[in-house]
């Protein structure tokens, strides 16, 4: 694998511009598990279960050192991509901002619901000096400062607004409130994306461009121009009808204002893939391979489909199995693979069957 | 009034039309173990096979689900007296340290759709919470669920914990990360890799105990 710079600019040029890269792009996260909080030595010591997270327990200039060894780390595997660093992508910043109690547990950091229910949830502001944002914002600038353009700086895991939703009213509440109180919610939804966009607009004004181009946090994906990524995780608790007339409008307003675009999925939300080939707006569709399966080999159908119409990031625990089926039925433009392996061996071994030297 | 009518407005969700069907139906003087095995049971067989399929999502049979609880209230007075409607009792829960529910929930009606008692002990629950109630409410079936990669273990902690205990009820799991093998792996009696076909499992394995 050639690694100039340049040259892996070019293959990301190409990446989105969906033209024949001789193989799959890929990218890596070298981790141990998928306790993503706990690969901050950082932030274990608030991992004590029941414990209350307010934003000044979070140390930034205590995490800067995790960030430097993640980065060094990085430059041991031979990937396509560069490793980008993020606004500690354990918490669930979104939703604290939004008022949403932290709480850790034995491995990850969750909220809890407002309390609020449909009738009560008026309307959603984010408050501009909210010290959750001014802590996400905090940590923005420090990897700025410590990359010094050594590394991009992104965007971490950011519920969209469906799971935004969910997590101010309780999942089952918010499915209720959508069949029961739709333009309600709907408004409330599209305040949400506003709130989202909002983050990343202040996020995004902090960090600097990386060769000419930014960076989509947690998978490591170059773009030549602005960028966003966003999620809907409980889509999975809708249909394809309420995709379409409920989350589909806000996508759109969030790809509206980006270059490069694209959206997390779950298998479990595979039944919304039609609705987003739909969205003209929207240039890649990130899918992961979950530890409870479906293997590639059975998502290979779906996977074809989305990469006959949009950029196809596969994101997951791969094995040799799941690359051969990549290698024999995807094709090599348009196709990414973000890597998570268990050591820097493994990940180079991984690497060279995609680059098919093995 | 047909029991038929009470099966339709189940499966067409219609909670006010389920409520208004029983009604009539207990007042003509209906069979109460027709109207729910007929009635409210069969059509949340059909809703959970329609699931399966495709055919329908998790709102829709949400909806179905809250009209046959709706119905079952109704019943309810009429049952009470009379345990041998109970396919048997289920403890069920989200582990510890998951606070998800919906999937837990969707299981729990399905469930008492299908005529189990079920005692839902609700999210983030300790293995001894489950050990206890087991106990106590003479368990025939534990159902565990997760939602998050990061507390499937809880699942395995909480089966160790109650066959410590000297507890040999079978014990199913789901969630999304969860599958068969997993379950295989940690000492679970089955997996439900969804509401319906939890269900399905869990009338097996209670009859075969």
């Amino acid at each position: 694998m050639d690694n100039s710079v340049q040259d892996k600019i070019d293959r990301h040029t190409r990446f989105w511009n969906r033209e024949d890269t001789g193989r799959p792009l890929v990218s890596v996260t070298v981790a141990g598990d998928f306790f993503f909080s706990r690969h901050y030595q950082s932030a274990r010591h608030l991992l004590q279960p029941g414990t209350v997270i307010t934003p000044e327990m979070l140390d930034v200039d205590a995490f800067m050192a995790d960030y430097e060894r993640m980065f060094l780390e990085s430059l041991d595997v031979e990937q396509d991509g560069f490793w980008v660093a993020t606004p500690f992508t354990g918490m669930p910043w979104m939703e604290a901002m939004l008022g949403c109690e932290i709480v850790a547990m034995e491995n990850s950091f969750v909220s809890r619901p407002t309390g609020a229910t449909i009738e009560s949830q008026t309307e959603v502001r984010l408050q501009h000096d909210d010290p959750w944002l001014e802590k996400f914002l905090e940590f923005t600038r420090a990897l700025t400062a410590l990359s010094a353009g050594r590394f991009p700086v992104g965007e971490p895991i950011m519920r969209g607004p469906s799971d935004m939703l969910g997590a101010l009213l309780g999942q089952e509440a918010m499915v209720y409130a959508i069949l029961q109180q739709p333009d309600k919610c709907r408004a409330l939804l599209h305040q949400l994306t506003d709130a989202f966009l909002e983050v990343m607009r202040r996020h995004n004004e902090l960090i600097e461009d990386f060769h000419g181009g930014r960076s989509m946090g947690f998978y490591n994906v170059w773009t030549p121009g602005r960028c966003i990524w966003y999620q809907e995780d409980l889509s999975a608790l809708l249909s394809p009808t309420l995709f379409r007339q409920m989350l589909r409008p806000c996508g759109e307003v969030i790809c509206r204002g980006y270059d490069y675009t694209a959206i997390h999925l779950h298998p479990s939300s595979f039944f919304i893939v039609d609705g987003l080939l739909q969205m003209d707006g929207l240039q890649a569709i990130e899918v992961n391979k979950d530890v409870g399966g479906p293997s590639v080999s059975e998502m290979m159908g779906v996977l074809q489909n989305i990469v006959e119409r949009k950029n196809l990031i596969l994101w997951g625990d791969f094995d040799e199995e799941d690359l051969a089926s990549i290698r024999e039925q995807l094709p090599t433009g348009g196709v990414y693979l973000h890597l998570v392996a268990d050591s820097v061996s493994r990940a180079n071994r991984l690497i060279r069957i995609v680059s098919g030297h093995h | 009034m047909t029991i038929q009518a009470i099966y339709d407005a189940v499966v067409a969700r219609d909670k006010a039309a389920v409520e208004a069907n029983i009604q009539t139906a207990l007042t003509e003087g209906r069979d109460v173990t027709e109207i729910l095995n007929e009635g409210l049971i069969r059509a949340m067989e059909e809703v959970g096979e329609q699931f399966s399929a495709g055919t329908i999502f998790v709102p829709e049979m949400l909806m179905a689900a809250l009209a046959m609880k709706a119905g079952m209230k109704l019943l309810q007075p009429h049952l009470a007296s009379d345990n041998s409607q109970s396919k048997g009792t289920v403890i069920i829960g989200t582990v510890k340290g998951d606070l998800h529910d919906i999937g837990k929930n969707l299981v729990a009606m399905m469930l008492e759709g299908a005529g189990f008692e079920v005692i839902d002990l609700g999210v983030d629950v300790d293995s001894a919470v489950f050990i206890e109630t087991a106990g106590t409410r003479q368990a025939n079936l534990v159902a565990l669920s997760a939602l998050l990669t990061t507390t499937m273990p809880a699942m395995e902690r909480t089966i160790t914990a109650l066959r410590e205990a000297g507890l040999k009820i079978p014990v199913i799991i789901g969630g999304a990360p969860v599958t068969e093998a997993y379950a295989r792996q940690i000492g679970a009696d089955g997996y439900g890799i969804d509401a319906p076909r939890a269900v399905k499992l869990a009338k097996q394995l209670v009859a075969a105990a």
